[in-house]
């Protein structure tokens, strides 16, 4: 049962073909997860909150586009010099748009400069200028590697997929075939019982 | 047993080089580095990059229930997060969003970056009733499915056997942490934790 299961659930993930390297003792694992997979995710916390796509005036409801956050727009700035401070971002990103918050993580065990910051703009405007403009910008020697952080996609938009590790509801009648990977009435009744917003 | 130490002194190996990296005494090791994980992520098939998967997952049962913390990013670039605890009657918290390339890009370079991939969950701590964590990456053809207990600090760490290994997974989870709640907290302002 337990290998069934396992294969189920790596033929799912890889869509039929298995990673050639295997390891760890979570893979064997009959318990650990699978059974609390359903505690984890039951009741009404099989649901995502997702932010709304901004179906709007400028029409950028098209998958791949800027996605509005909560208070902005986000950015990702990559390729940061591990020395960089924030107030060095600061100086370069303010050139662009009023900054509402930068993120400069730092390496937990070095100390220094991970190497990605995220970075908030008020309006979509001052975030496609800082993209635009600092991407390849070089700051200590290393040229940023800048974009958004959060994209719409259709497929996030849709019902809701109940939390399991399949990949896309697509496959989950497939895997209801083949014995009820989870519960196939869970599955069908979380999809469309709850309303996203 | 050989294989495992063999493993853990590469692993070391890239510990030294890091180090240096940020004594900023070479810039040579730097970029060989990235060279490295350039060239990975390079070779990486349109579907090796679709396949790719993280999840971890944190969490103990108590007074209080099944208190966890996971989150994962899964095909189609999205991330999702959820954060589960009963204290004083506390929602449980689940969002999920899609990220862009560069985010799943820099993922993947720290995930590489640490070693994770390298290493073995086998000398490590069981999980125990302190609690448990998961680590699950499937990256290129590999699929590693890490179960150990909560570590509390690197004192922790260094009782086991296999200390060097477990310190990558100890960083690794920071690290990933640390990108997470950056991501999820300035797209819905909220504070994990």
């Amino acid at each position: 049962m337990s290998e069934e299961r396992e294969k189920i659930f790596t033929e799912d993930l890889r869509k039929g073909i298995f990673p050639s390297k295997t390891k760890g003792r979570g893979i064997n694992a009959t318990e650990s997860m699978e059974v609390e997979m359903e505690e984890r995710y039951s009741g009404k916390g099989g649901v995502f909150d997702s932010l709304p796509v901004a179906t709007g005036t400028d029409g950028d409801d098209q998958d791949g586009q800027p996605l509005k956050s909560v208070e902005g727009y986000i950015i990702f700035v990559a390729n940061i010099q591990e020395e960089v401070q924030e107030p060095d971002i600061r100086d370069v990103f303010s050139e662009w748009g009023q900054i509402r918050n930068v993120h400069l993580n730092i390496d937990r065990r070095t100390g220094f400069t991970k190497g990605y910051a995220l970075i908030e703009y008020q309006s979509k405007e001052e975030a496609e200028d800082a993209v635009k403009n600092g991407n390849g910008f070089e700051l200590a020697g290393q040229k940023l590697d800048v974009g958004f952080a959060f994209i719409s996609s259709s497929s996030s938009s849709g019902p809701v997929i109940s939390v399991n590790r399949s990949i896309s509801s697509a496959s989950s009648s497939y895997r209801n075939k083949n014995g009820g990977y989870r519960g196939g009435d869970r599955d069908s009744k979380k999809k469309y019982s709850g309303k996203r917003y | 047993m050989t294989s495992v130490n063999e493993q853990i002194t590469d692993a070391v190996s890239t510990d030294v080089d890091i180090s240096n990296e940020s004594s900023g005494s070479s810039t040579a090791t730097s970029s060989t580095t990235t060279a490295t994980t350039k060239d990975i992520l390079n070779s990486e098939t349109a579907k090796e990059k679709d396949d790719f998967y993280l999840r971890y997952y944190v969490g103990h049962k108590g007074k209080f229930g099944h208190e966890f913390l996971e989150f994962e990013f899964r095909s189609g670039n999205k991330l999702r997060y959820a954060n589960n605890s009963h204290y004083k009657n506390e929602n449980l918290i689940r969002k999920e969003v899609c990220v862009s390339d560069n985010v799943i890009k820099e993922l993947k370079k720290i995930i590489i970056d640490s070693g994770i991939m390298m290493e073995d969950d086998s000398l490590w701590p069981e999980p125990d009733v302190v609690g448990k964590q998961e680590l699950e990456i499937v990256l290129k053809d590999e699929h590693i499915s890490f179960t150990t207990t909560k570590i509390g600090s690197l004192m922790d760490v260094e009782k086991c056997e296999d200390s060097e290994g477990l310190k990558v997974m100890f960083y690794l989870i920071q690290d990933l942490k640390c990108l997470v709640f950056s991501l999820i907290g300035l797209h819905f302002k909220i504070k994990p934790i």
